[in-house]
């Protein structure tokens, strides 16, 4: 029962507290260019559940035995972490395009999805947080995907209304979705206080 | 030698003014581009400095690489390139410039690392990425660059004197709120900067009356 409380734990967590799109920031262009589709949003949000598990279960090992040390050097951990990053994707991405059906679904997104600040976020706050528990790792990677889809839903809703003939020109777009996102962000940090 | 870019592809400007043009049209301005980094990591004006450098290296070099290369790397394998690519220049950056002024990258934490995977700086992997010779991609990654450090200086300065009441560190002589350290007011501070940037470099839209006058809207 404690493992599935763990997996609970972290997947609230990292779907309101530390959904990286709202409280550190991560990825608001990738959320832009998934809702250009929002029937693929659920793919997304699939593909940064399933990497984001593996960058942190390849990172874990690390943060047992080297947390404290060279490993709490954020450049190292970057470039440890981009490359497994990498490596995963290749892998991943190699037998997606070898099943037809699934490629011709999510292969044009798996890029984008896989190699973006948001699945490379989790495992540098896991790190800096110490996530002790497997299981914990398992939610987290589940909130991420989950809080990914709930940021994005939110954005969609803001985006309908961001191009606004009522406002003045150099606010529409952009401009307006950030200041969107921002007053969000606040919001999602009350979920943390 | 022709560019073999994809038929979404277009040429920027065919007279050389593709710094200018890329001034007023990049991606930071237009779809937020590199805005997650600003929000999160420039919460004082050393980190937006820091970032900007980093930037001023990154982007240009990014366009070279993606002006030589011309799309003959395979399309399922191009963005890992570039994020390995970056991931190495980011690196090494990292590492350089956090001798010289000691602790100065980590002090942007996760963000560091992070900017190897921004959509700014792969930008050049979009499909309708612009078509560029060698030199127009380093002025276009200059540019770039250019914007990135005028929407990231004023939001790490305003940051660090309200969230914090100090300026690079300095004790300016009251304590601040700290909610303007949040990415959240990071988010709203670059909305804020992006528009008024863009209305200082909006072109007045010219129209032709029924005489001989012209205004300006």
């Amino acid at each position: 029962m404690t493992e599935i409380s763990d997996i609970l734990t972290y997947a609230l967590g990292a779907v309101f507290i530390q959904n990286v799109v709202f409280s550190a920031g991560s990825e608001v262009s990738l959320t832009l260019l998934a809702l250009r589709k929002p029937p693929k949003l659920l793919a997304v949000s699939l593909i940064v559940s399933v990497f984001s598990l593996l960058s942190l279960l390849t990172m874990y090992p690390f943060d047992l035995l080297a947390w404290g040390g060279w490993l709490s050097y954020m450049p190292i951990r970057g470039v440890l972490l981009s490359a497994a990053a990498l490596l995963w994707y290749l892998i991943i991405g190699g037998i997606v395009r070898r099943i037809d059906s699934l490629n011709a679904k999510i292969g044009s997104f798996i890029a984008p999805a896989a190699l973006n600040s948001a699945v490379m976020s989790f495992p540098l706050l896991a790190g800096l947080e110490k996530i002790g528990s497997i299981w914990g790792i398992f939610g987290t990677a589940i909130g991420a995907g989950a809080g990914f889809a709930l940021a994005s839903w939110l954005i969609n809703i803001g985006m309908r209304r961001a191009n606004n003939p009522d406002m003045p020109k150099f606010l529409q777009g952009a401009p307006a979705m950030l200041i969107y996102i921002g007053l969000l962000s606040l919001l999602f940090k009350a979920f943390g206080l | 030698m022709a560019l073999r870019y994809n038929d979404r592809s277009r040429r920027i400007s065919d007279d050389g003014e593709v710094f200018s043009y890329a001034l007023r049209q990049n991606p930071l301005l237009t779809a937020a581009a590199g805005t997650a980094i600003i929000a999160g990591g420039c919460t004082t004006a050393g980190n937006a400095l820091v970032l900007s450098i980093m930037m001023a290296v990154i982007l240009p070099l990014m366009g070279l690489v993606s002006a030589i290369e011309a799309e003959r790397i395979r399309y399922e394998v191009r963005l890992a390139a570039y994020c390995g690519i970056s991931a190495m220049l980011v690196f090494v950056l990292s590492l350089i410039i956090d001798t010289v002024v000691l602790g100065s990258v980590e002090a942007i934490g996760i963000f560091a690392p992070l900017a190897a995977f921004s959509s700014l700086v792969l930008a050049r992997t979009a499909d309708d990425a612009p078509i560029l010779t060698k030199r127009e991609a380093v002025f276009e990654g200059l540019a770039c660059a250019a914007v990135f450090a005028l929407t990231a200086m004023p939001v790490g300065i305003i940051r660090e004197i309200v969230g914090s009441g100090k300026l690079f560190g300095g004790w300016l002589g009251f304590s601040g709120t700290d909610i303007f350290t949040e990415p959240g007011m990071g988010f709203i501070l670059c909305g804020l900067v992006i528009a008024i940037i863009r209305r200082a470099t909006d072109k007045p839209e010219r129209t032709r009356l029924s005489g001989s006058e012209e205004v300006s809207r």
